[in-house]
């Protein structure tokens, strides 16, 4: 519960009252002593001068003893004057009745005057609680001291005085402090809380913003003067503030929701128009469609040609895309390469087919940049509303999904999505799960495939290639779980255990004095990107027993030429440390030979796709002789894969290709079976 | 010196009266004192030269001696110090009882007060004290007795023709309260009987100048002045040198208090006209009484007045014997 806070009034009250009570008090009390001295310096006095007349009046009649008669002024002085006590020591008399003789009147608590006893010791005790005494010696006529006299003072007149003064005092506190209450208040009304109003009602006189709309009046005094001068001042710079904020903000939002590079909608402001669109359609019960498209091979563009002919494509393909939208439709780019479309007020899903078309031939115009020409072609996946999906998370996956089944289906072409694609993704997904854990298990093994050499016919060495045997399913497709392995980060794992495991057999087939030759690795051109690969493998080499020259790192034609410079520096240093680096598939990418002179490769490996139709295919042919000379030519060794036929090997062997590898002479097979293949009585042909 | 002298020779006539009435008898009452004492009482009164306060110790002496008490009388000599001395005396001495017959009444308080302190009880008998402090207090009536004379006084100039003369007053100090009560009485008798009072003197020491003085001041200061008022006995004859030395023999009428035993002559000659006469003797014996039933555990009555004689020559035959006694002590054996 909030507590409502205390009026200016009240605050100033609760501070300047006690100080003005305190001071007053302090005040009274200063007073109040001063006074009290005074009182007494006067009843000190007031006794002396009734000393000395009591000593004149009794002194005569003490001397003729008439003891009664001063006894008598005794009493009358005492009545008139309030005294405590008054006492008279009769020297003359004492010498008479031989002890002293003292005499006098006492005033008793209740008022009532009683003679003194000296033998009563409740006078004796009553003298003790008179406030002061004043003493003085009688002298009779002839100078000599017959008695002395004793006035013991009263504190009833101190006390009546100073209940008194303190009545006066507490009055005159109490009307000070009222006065000054009251002229507090006014002043403070007149010269503090109604200029306070005024700047207050002038702020809560606010616009829809809450910046007070009139200019705070500058009255008052200099405080509050300069108080609504600088709230004046603080208003204006809110109301600039306020402006360039707006600005800030909507520059922000604009950021926040739209593409640097091309303007277009980021992924945030199409995941907001993908969602209202859906509930826009389920509103008016019409159809959304969602394209998403991908530039096939745009990675290559960033790569060959620097990432700002990148963008300049990018520029490009935007501002031919958005030519084809409509102007309710919405085209984004979620980042890279890829761009959206959301479609809506669909009646036919045939409208989504037809743009897609329209997106594919206006992509696939040749652009120029920098007098470059450029071919790019285009994959596009097309989901519906509500055919298939109904929130935005389906139907972005799905799209996605028919895009990459376009993409598979040999690109360049656009795929709406089915169910059956939905099942797809979700193996994959599945799967590689499935390979996680196997990685996390170790469970997938190396199988072995010979390369053998046509001349001698010996095993030159083998392939140590990944398998992945599942109790469920059994042997897995190599054709799917790599392809998923290096899709999902898995790759650099996956090739190091099979290198690992693949050394220590090696190891141990050595160690039988075997001689298995050379140990060809798979290493993915992710583990380019790895500073201490050599480190790497320098430990695994000395962990497992192995040898630098024992292995061969393959890396694959088309990996190699995307990072050819970092694959240079890399492979060198594989190189210098005595590994043998194989080029893979080779023929398959755009290898340039400068590229290929620098890098430090010992091996070439043609492709099966060139083998598998020889002799009979004169192109294939063709390529592979010419393969086979460049690899001579550059000193390298050079080696067929997928040879299967004997008359494959012997084209092959004519041409001086030296090193096969194929089901001809042996499938991949666990180690086991390796082991068994290279005893020396196994039979080759 | 020579003043005491010549006082003591004026009182040469009252000593052979009191010759002629059995004086002798009285000292031989005076000693010695009862084998059987029980007690001794103290007297203390202002002078006992004077035969008032003499008279008085013998009536004291007298009923203490039936009773089995001896007397020690004190003469204060007009002095308070001397009062006191004497008091302080009594005190020490442990006496049983006190009578006194103050200087004053005020001394009277504090001679009362210093004997209460020592618990002597103490009667007072005449003068009275300015104090109730006391067991009993004997007076005689100074107001009856002084208004009982007034009117006599007031007759005689009556008889005179001369109620438009003044009269004179020689009073005793009026700080006695008997003093006050004689002068109130006759006053107000005059003043029933239409006749004023004139100057009035205060005697200071009773002495026989002082009294002729003053009457001479009076003669003087009223030229008509018819009467003289002596409120007390003492110096009666400084009163009749006066009137005689002022040739106003038969001009000026004489009263008096107390008695002489003179009184009873000029009384009968006319010199006098009349005297309001206490009596001393019954006094003393009254004060002894109180004094004595209180010693004995007996209820006393607070104050005894007793009545004064009024005696002019109509009454001073038939009086004789009272006066003889009561007055002037004379017949009374111990």
């Amino acid at each position: 519960m909030k507590r409502s806070a205390p009026s200016l009034y009240i605050v100033l009250i609760s501070l300047v009252l006690p100080a003005i009570v305190v001071t007053v008090s302090l005040s009274a009390t200063y007073l109040f002593y001063e006074a009290k001295e005074g009182i007494q310096r006067d009843i000190s006095q007031d006794a002396e001068r009734g000393l000395k007349s009591l000593n004149n009046n009794i002194q005569g009649l003490m001397e003729s003893y008439a003891v009664n008669e001063y006894e008598k002024i005794l009493a009358n002085e005492i009545t008139l004057h309030k005294h405590c006590a008054l006492l008279v020591d009769d020297f003359n008399l004492g010498t008479i009745l031989g002890r002293s003789y003292t005499t006098g009147y006492i005033r008793t608590p209740s008022g009532n005057i009683d003679e003194y006893d000296a033998e009563n010791p409740e006078s004796r005790s009553h003298l003790g609680n008179c406030m002061d005494v004043h003493e003085a010696d009688i002298i009779s006529t002839q100078g000599e001291t017959i008695g002395s006299i004793r006035l013991y003072t009263s504190d009833e007149r101190l006390q009546a005085e100073l209940q008194d003064t303190i009545r006066r005092s507490l009055l005159s506190t109490l009307m000070i402090c009222v006065l000054m209450a009251v002229l507090l208040l006014i002043l403070t009304r007149r010269f503090v809380i109604n200029p306070l109003e005024h700047i207050m009602q002038a702020i809560d006189r606010t616009d829809r913003m809450g910046i007070p709309t009139d200019a705070v009046p500058e009255r008052g005094p200099s405080e509050l003067r300069k108080l609504a001068h600088s709230m004046n001042s603080m208003i204006t710079s809110i109301r600039l503030s306020q402006r360039d904020l707006q600005l800030q903000k909507d520059t922000v939002n604009h950021m926040a929701h739209h593409d640097a590079l091309t303007g277009l909608a980021n992924r945030t402001l199409f995941n907001d128009r993908l969602e209202s669109g859906i509930a826009r359609a389920q509103r008016h019960d019409y159809k959304l469609a969602l394209l998403v498209i991908d530039l096939d091979h745009f990675k290559n563009i960033n790569d060959s040609l620097g990432h700002n002919t990148g963008d300049r494509v990018l520029t490009s393909i935007t501002a031919r895309l958005s030519q084809l939208i409509r102007t309710d439709d919405t085209l984004a780019r979620l980042g890279g390469d890829e761009f959206t479309i959301i479609l809506e007020g669909l009646k036919d899903p045939d409208e989504a087919s037809f743009l897609a078309r329209r997106v594919l031939q206006s992509i696939s115009r040749p652009l120029e940049i920098d007098g470059h020409p450029l071919y790019i072609n285009s994959s596009i996946g097309i989901s519906l509303y509500p055919d298939y999906g109904t929130t935005a998370a389906d139907l972005l996956m799905q799209a996605d999904a028919a895009m990459n089944q376009a993409k598979h289906e040999g690109r360049n072409g656009f795929r709406l999505f089915n169910s059956s694609l939905t099942q797809n993704a979700h193996e994959r997904l599945t799967l590689e799960s499935r390979l996680r854990q196997a990685l996390q298990a170790d469970e997938l093994e190396p199988f072995f495939q010979p390369q053998i050499n046509t001349s001698t016919g010996e095993i030159e060495g083998f392939e140590a290639l990944a398998r992945w045997i599942t109790p469920e399913d059994g042997l897995i497709s190599p054709g799917r779980f790599i392809p998923l392995a290096e899709n999902s980060g898995l790759i650099e794992t996956l090739d190091l255990q099979i290198m690992r495991k693949a050394m220590k057999h090696f190891v141990h087939w050595r160690k039988q004095g075997l001689q298995p030759g050379i140990l060809s690795v798979n290493l993915n051109v992710r583990h380019f990107q790895n500073p201490h690969l050599l480190q790497v493998l320098d430990h695994m080499i000395a962990d497992t027993g192995f040898r630098h020259q024992w292995l061969e790192v393959e890396v694959t034609e088309t990996q190699l030429m995307s990072k050819p410079e970092q694959a240079i520096q890399v492979l060198s240093k594989l190189h210098e440390a005595g590994i043998r680096i194989a080029l893979d598939d080779f023929g398959t990418g755009y290898s340039s030979l400068s590229y290929l002179k620098r890098l430090p490769i010992t091996k070439l490996k043609i492709d099966q796709s060139f083998v598998r139709d020889l002799p009979g295919d004169q192109e294939d042919a063709s390529i592979v002789k010419a393969v086979i000379a460049l690899a001579k030519s550059l000193g390298l060794e050079v080696l067929a894969e997928g040879t299967e036929t004997e008359a494959q090997i012997n084209f092959l062997a004519q041409n001086q290709c030296d090193r096969v590898q194929g089901y001809f002479y042996a499938r991949p097979m666990p180690a086991g079976e390796a082991l068994d293949y290279l005893t020396p009585d196994q039979a080759r042909a | 010196m020579i003043k005491r002298l010549a006082h003591a020779s004026r009182l040469l006539p009252i000593f052979i009266l009191l010759a002629c009435l059995g004086w002798p008898r009285l000292l031989l009452a005076e000693s010695p004192e009862p084998p059987d004492i029980k007690g001794t009482i103290a007297y203390i009164n202002p002078d006992s030269a004077i035969p008032f306060w003499d008279i008085m110790a013998r009536g004291i002496k007298h009923q203490a001696s039936m009773h089995g008490y001896a007397v020690q009388v004190y003469s204060a000599n007009n002095s308070a110090r001397q009062e006191l001395e004497q008091l302080s005396r009594i005190i020490q001495q442990e006496t049983d009882g006190l009578v006194i017959s103050p200087t004053t009444s005020s001394a009277g308080a504090t001679l009362i007060k210093l004997a209460s302190a020592a618990d002597l009880p103490v009667v007072v008998s005449d003068i009275g004290a300015d104090s109730d402090r006391y067991v009993s207090f004997i007076a005689s009536d100074n107001f009856q007795g002084a208004h009982a004379l007034g009117k006599v006084l007031a007759q005689a100039l009556k008889a005179r023709n001369w109620e438009d003369g003044q009269v004179g007053i020689v009073a005793i100090p009026q700080s006695r309260q008997n003093g006050r009560a004689r002068t109130a009485g006759f006053v107000q008798a005059l003043e029933k009987a239409g006749i004023q009072a004139g100057g009035m003197r205060q005697l200071v020491d009773f002495s026989y100048t002082e009294t002729y003085t003053f009457c001479r001041e009076l003669f003087d200061a009223e030229p008509n002045l018819r009467a003289l008022w002596l409120q007390t006995s003492d110096e009666y004859q400084a009163a009749l040198d006066a009137i005689r030395d002022a040739g106003l023999q038969d001009q000026i009428l004489l009263v008096a208090f107390d008695a002489e035993p003179e009184f009873i002559d000029l009384i009968a000659n006319g010199k006098l006209i009349s005297s309001a006469m206490q009596q001393p003797f019954l006094m003393g014996e009254k004060a002894a009484q109180n004094l004595i039933q209180h010693l004995q555990g007996k209820p006393v009555p607070k104050e005894s007045r007793l009545p004064v004689l009024v005696i002019s020559n109509q009454n001073l035959e038939q009086s004789l014997p009272l006066i003889q006694r009561n007055v002037l002590g004379q017949e009374v054996m111990p």
